[in-house]
């Protein structure tokens, strides 16, 4: 089993946290796990991506050419990354900022209102939990209950107040992606 | 009968330099790189060179300085845009050759090829943009950073027993022979803004002449590594830096009073 995921978004979405969480996660399993970022120069905004591959094997290569499952967080990932993702694979997208639908075919897209279901939670920054969540109904792989456990072990002590948030950001992700039907 | 028609006479009075692309640029809020590239454009486009320019863009937060400039550029490896500039210039010596360099780009690790370019008399013109860090690395201290100065990586503020003082390139550079125009601005309010384009103006003629080695100096902010708000960022400039980093006219030759 193996299966390779993107994170793509501006910087300051947390798009590396939340691969970093999905990395924990699995290694919580037991799981054979690699995380590798991309980031532009930008001190502030820029792309920021990272390739999360998940297996019971050993990895060959953190590098991924056509990814399973790809969380796209605003227009600029969408319009590069959308092409690569593989046949049949999954493409989550934050339709609170991404107004033009990919439009693959042979894919599944997963629309989830990401920024405005954290923003009602109470802030923007849960945007990557909801994404997280919203994608692991899809990738059975990586239980919720694994990530719940690598919030609470490498969230920072700075924001730990932040805990509760953070979870139940993960949690309406999740319950949003399984009311949906797939299109 | 005679019919009086009143029209309203439109007239433009600001635009964009034909020598800036529409290209939005990815600099922080309050990064004074934006004023800087204005002056510059606007200074090729009144001089009238925009298609005889070459542009060499350094490594750091201007690193992608040639998607902005609608004239031909290249990017030079760290430090080394005086290197390339000086064989540009020799190979096409009717072209306009201009270096646009940080703090960490040209007196860090290309103190070699800025004080050789000065040195040799290169017919070049540099624009040094010196906001006493590491932009885009993070914050850390650069050979500018000023003694006290906290930083990403002088947490406590430079000190001088283990780091020494900040290097005052405009005057370092006012010592060689070859050089015939360094002088220092200020980005930090309207009129230092304003002496800043005509310092940029006179660089460029300079280079026109044939004199040598021409370098305007640019005070500039960094409100993002500072930690402080952008109009915070241009009161701590006048405050801090204005003193180690006198505003002034370094080395001119006697042949630019006639340019």
């Amino acid at each position: 089993m193996q299966v390779a995921l993107l994170i793509s978004g501006f910087g300051g979405q947390g798009v590396m946290f939340a691969g970093q969480l999905l990395a924990y996660a699995a290694m919580e399993q037991q799981l054979e796990v690699t995380w590798i970022p991309s980031y532009g120069p930008e001190m502030r905004g820029g792309t920021a991506h990272c390739f999360v591959v998940i297996s019971d094997k050993p990895i060959g290569s953190p590098l991924v050419r056509h990814p399973d499952v790809a969380l796209l967080m605003n227009t600029p990932s969408v319009h590069k990354y959308e092409a690569i993702v593989a046949a049949g694979g999954l493409v989550v997208y934050n339709q609170s900022l991404i107004p033009v639908a990919p439009t693959r075919t042979d894919v599944t897209l997963l629309p989830i209102p990401a920024t405005q279901e954290a923003e009602s939670l109470g802030s923007p920054r849960l945007t990557n939990m909801v994404m997280l969540g919203a994608a692991m109904t899809r990738v059975p792989v990586v239980r919720l209950e694994s990530l719940y456990a690598a919030l609470e072990a490498h969230l920072p002590a700075h924001r730990r107040d932040l805990l509760p948030a953070n979870q139940r950001a993960l949690h309406i992700g999740a319950t949003y992606a399984q009311q949906l039907v797939p299109s | 009968m005679l019919q009086v028609v009143a029209q309203p006479i439109m007239q433009t009075v600001y635009q964009r330099p034909e020598c800036l692309t529409d290209h939005h640029t990815h600099y922080c809020p309050g990064c004074t790189h934006g004023i800087a590239h204005r002056l510059l454009a606007e200074a090729i486009d009144e001089l009238g060179i925009r298609t005889q320019t070459v542009l060499v863009a350094p490594v750091g937060c201007s690193v992608f300085v040639y998607d902005y400039f609608n004239v031909d550029a290249c990017v030079a490896a760290h430090g080394r845009a005086p290197a390339m500039a000086t064989g540009l210039k020799r190979v096409l010596p009717d072209r306009m050759v201009i270096t646009y360099q940080g703090d960490g780009d040209l007196v860090s690790i290309g103190a070699g090829e800025i004080l050789h370019a000065a040195a040799r008399g290169e017919h070049i013109t540099t624009i040094f943009v010196n906001n006493a860090v590491y932009g885009m690395t993070g914050g850390q201290m650069a050979p500018t950073t000023l003694v006290g100065q906290k930083t990403t990586s002088s947490a406590q503020g430079r000190s001088v027993s283990s780091t020494g003082y900040p290097i005052r390139m405009s005057e370092l550079l006012s010592s060689l022979d070859g050089t015939a125009y360094i002088v220092r601005r200020s980005l930090h309010d309207p009129a230092s803004i304003r002496k800043a384009k005509k310092a940029i103006l006179t660089a460029l003629k300079v280079q026109q002449a044939g004199l040598g080695f021409g370098m305007v100096e640019l005070l500039s902010t960094c409100p993002t590594n500072w930690g402080i708000a952008p109009d915070k960022a241009l009161e701590w400039l006048e405050t801090n830096m204005l003193p180690y980093y006198p505003v002034g006219d370094y080395k001119v030759v006697p042949e630019v009073a006639a340019l």
